[in-house]
């Protein structure tokens, strides 16, 4: 009788262990994934934390998380991954009771983008590792991967094209209301200009500098169309580059860039626009806005020829330089983009293509063209 | 994995067989203890059994982590020391709960217990049946109630002198002091041990916290809170203030109105009929005030003051 008591309390206690688990394991469970920043640069590091709390009295002794990512972003070690269309990442963790774990994970960023984890599944085991207790848990935590820099070299002409071509339209006109500051007089000033105040003070004629009376305008119009049914995506992720690079290049000189595509906004699905700006918030959201874009499935762009024309119809005299990168070399969105640029005179059209293709110029006549060579390693 | 190769082997190997067959051999060994109602054979099965069951949970779990640990090989930063950690602990717990489970059975009396419980049920079962059978006497159910061999002999009262009786007591109270202070001594050392190897250890790159339990934070809160509402117990200034304030809205409530917990100073001072032109009552009311809701309190000078004005009015 004894025996069978025994063999009762044995077979009770391991029951109550697990209906334990079965019941209580997930109470107080938090779990949370995140990347440490909102932002990183294609094909630099980045750090993803998993953070798991345990906020009771029973421990868990193998804990699985698992969340899905995309796949360019690929994590530097381990086996438990599988990837195919996405990351799928399954890591174990052993909890003591009211215990916080955080684990970093680095990863490199692959591919530029926007990229988000929207659930976290949780397994549990129960002290024996029998039994296994699942839940969901839906986080939010996102990462904008921007371009990287364009190739410097390449990019010293057509930026110094453009930023030349903006200072001398600088120069044509002066808005007297506006006071920039004092220099030297030279020969070709005129004596209105003279500042006597400054000329007592220092004992040289001085002569006040304004603004300009135009403002210092440059719009992007980059064009991810191709000419052929079979698509570069090299060559439209490198247009994104170079667009990313001089909108940079361009706002740190102070000049205001405002930026439309037909690539579509990956929150609205509409072709990208975005206003004329400057300064670091301009930058981060011109960045934000090419990490988002995407051209599939290219069917749904909309012809950027017809982009152009609305343009036209809005544009201001002569105010604003157009430049215009695109690979396809279609006639008809040249034809446009003329247009465009006969009010806009030393616009500039960069256009990336592989070695073996040729920059057709004779199709835009009216802006400056340049040829950026993609090397048939770059993917 | 440990260091010996017999226990590597103990832990790799699925022994479901081997453990059916040493139990078959421990219920055949208690059986015939039974049968030929030799102790020994008894206890040696019994033992036999108690030491199969910790060693088949023990075998269990060892084989159970060695199973996970060898299908997640691979996985990048497997917790290994932790787990073994928490499941080492955890399974401690389990095995000291089923040993002092195991070691109480014999004690419960379980044939007493199911006598009375199968008396019962014969009682209930023969009730019922007499509405079917009408003939059936109530010596039936008075049947079988003698109670079970094994009962411990009553012992027969012995009378004994008032100073036997005191220092009996006397032994019984300080062996049990003994006793008591024997095992919290043993409960001291054991969580001194657990504490040690509790302490924080690095098994790998994760970053560690304990957390608060909130059970105790939300008990200290309580007692926080607690503390606040106890007025008489105050001795600070602010504490004074109230208490002056208090004696005063009782003088003049009269009619004993009730005064809801939630009124402003104003509101109780309407209620309880305080004259607006009275200038030592407005003086309470803005000490009051200071003493209940600013951030500081109220002062040494805030009480001398009020003191001093008190004495001037007469208050």
């Amino acid at each position: 009788m004894d025996l069978i008591v025994m063999v009762v309390f044995a077979i009770l206690l391991y029951l109550v262990q697990g209906w334990l688990y079965d019941r209580f394991w997930s109470r107080g469970m938090e779990a949370e994934i995140r990347f440490q920043d909102d932002a990183a640069v294609e094909g630099e590091m980045g750090y993803l934390q998993e953070t798991v709390t345990n906020r009771k009295f029973l421990p868990l002794p193998a804990l699985h998380v698992k969340f899905q990512i995309d796949r360019n972003l690929k994590f530097l070690t381990g086996e438990n991954m599988a990837v195919t269309d996405q990351t799928y990442r399954n890591d174990v963790f052993s909890t003591l009771p009211w215990q916080k774990i955080t684990r970093t994970l680095q990863f490199s960023c692959l591919k530029r983008g926007y990229y988000t984890c929207s659930q976290v599944d949780l397994v549990a085991h129960d002290l024996f590792l029998t039994k296994s207790m699942a839940v969901m848990i839906p986080v939010q935590t996102s990462l904008y991967v921007y371009p990287s820099a364009a190739d410097m070299e390449q990019l010293a002409i057509p930026f110094y094209q453009v930023l030349g071509s903006v200072l001398s339209r600088n120069r044509l006109s002066e808005d007297p209301f506006e006071f920039r500051g004092i220099r030297e007089y030279q020969p070709y000033d005129s004596m209105r200009e003279v500042n006597w105040k400054a000329t007592a003070k220092t004992g040289e004629l001085k002569v006040n500098v304004h603004e300009s009376t135009a403002s210092q305008k440059v719009m992007i119009l980059l064009n991810l169309e191709s000419d052929f049914v079979w698509a570069d995506n090299a060559l439209r992720e490198e247009s994104i580059r170079i667009a990313g690079s001089m909108m940079m290049a361009l706002t740190e000189q102070g000049i205001s860039v405002s930026l439309i595509s037909n690539g579509m906004d990956l929150f609205t699905g509409q072709p990208v626009y975005l206003d004329a700006g400057a300064g670091t918030e301009h930058q981060r959201s011109l960045l934000e806005l090419l990490s988002r874009i995407c051209y599939e499935p290219a069917e749904q762009m909309r012809r950027f020829g017809e982009m152009l024309r609305e343009q036209r119809k809005e544009a201001e005299m002569g105010n604003t330089l157009y430049l215009l990168i695109s690979s396809s070399q279609r006639e008809e969105m040249l034809l446009e983009y003329g247009e465009l640029c006969a009010r806009s005179p030393q616009s500039v059209w960069i256009a990336p293509l592989r070695p073996d293709d040729t920059l057709q110029e004779n199709r835009c006549l009216s802006a400056v063209s340049m040829k950026w060579t993609v090397n048939y390693d770059k993917k | 994995m440990t260091k010996n190769k017999w226990l590597n082997r103990w832990i790799v190997c699925r022994l479901e067989n081997f453990h059916f067959a040493v139990a078959v051999i421990c219920v055949m060994l208690y059986a015939a203890g039974m049968i030929a109602e030799e102790e020994k054979l008894k206890k040696a099965g019994y033992a036999g059994a108690f030491v199969l069951i910790l060693a088949f949970f023990v075998h269990k779990y060892l084989h159970a982590q060695y199973e996970f640990l060898c299908l997640h090989r691979d996985v990048d930063r497997l917790p290994v020391g932790q787990m073994k950690q928490v499941g080492g602990i955890f399974m401690g717990i389990f095995l000291m709960a089923l040993s002092a489970l195991l070691a109480v059975a014999p004690f419960l009396n379980v044939e007493y217990i199911l006598f009375y419980v199968g008396n019962v049920m014969r009682v209930i079962v023969q009730f019922l049946v007499s509405f079917l059978e009408p003939g059936s006497s109530e010596a039936d159910i008075q049947q079988g109630q003698s109670a079970p061999r094994g009962m411990m002999p009553e012992l027969p009262p012995v009378e004994r002198g008032w100073l036997a009786e005191f220092l009996d007591r006397l032994a019984t109270i300080a062996g049990y002091c003994i006793i008591a202070a024997f095992v919290l001594y043993l409960l001291y050392l054991f969580f001194q041990k657990v504490k040690y190897w509790l302490r924080p250890r690095s098994f790998d790159d994760d970053e560690k916290v304990f957390l608060k339990p909130e059970l105790f934070s939300e008990l200290l809160d309580r007692k926080k809170e607690k503390r606040e509402k106890r007025l008489w117990m105050d001795f600070s200034y602010n504490g004074r203030v109230r208490k002056w304030y208090k004696k005063a809205v009782q003088q003049k409530n009269v009619r004993k109105k009730k005064i809801p917990f939630s009124a402003s100073p104003s509101e109780i001072e309407a209620i309880a009929g305080f004259e607006e032109h009275e200038a030592a009552q407005r003086e309470l009311h803005m000490l009051y005030e200071k003493a209940r809701y600013s951030e500081h309190g109220c002062g040494r000078e805030d009480i001398v003051r009020y003191a001093q004005y008190g004495r001037e009015n007469g208050a």
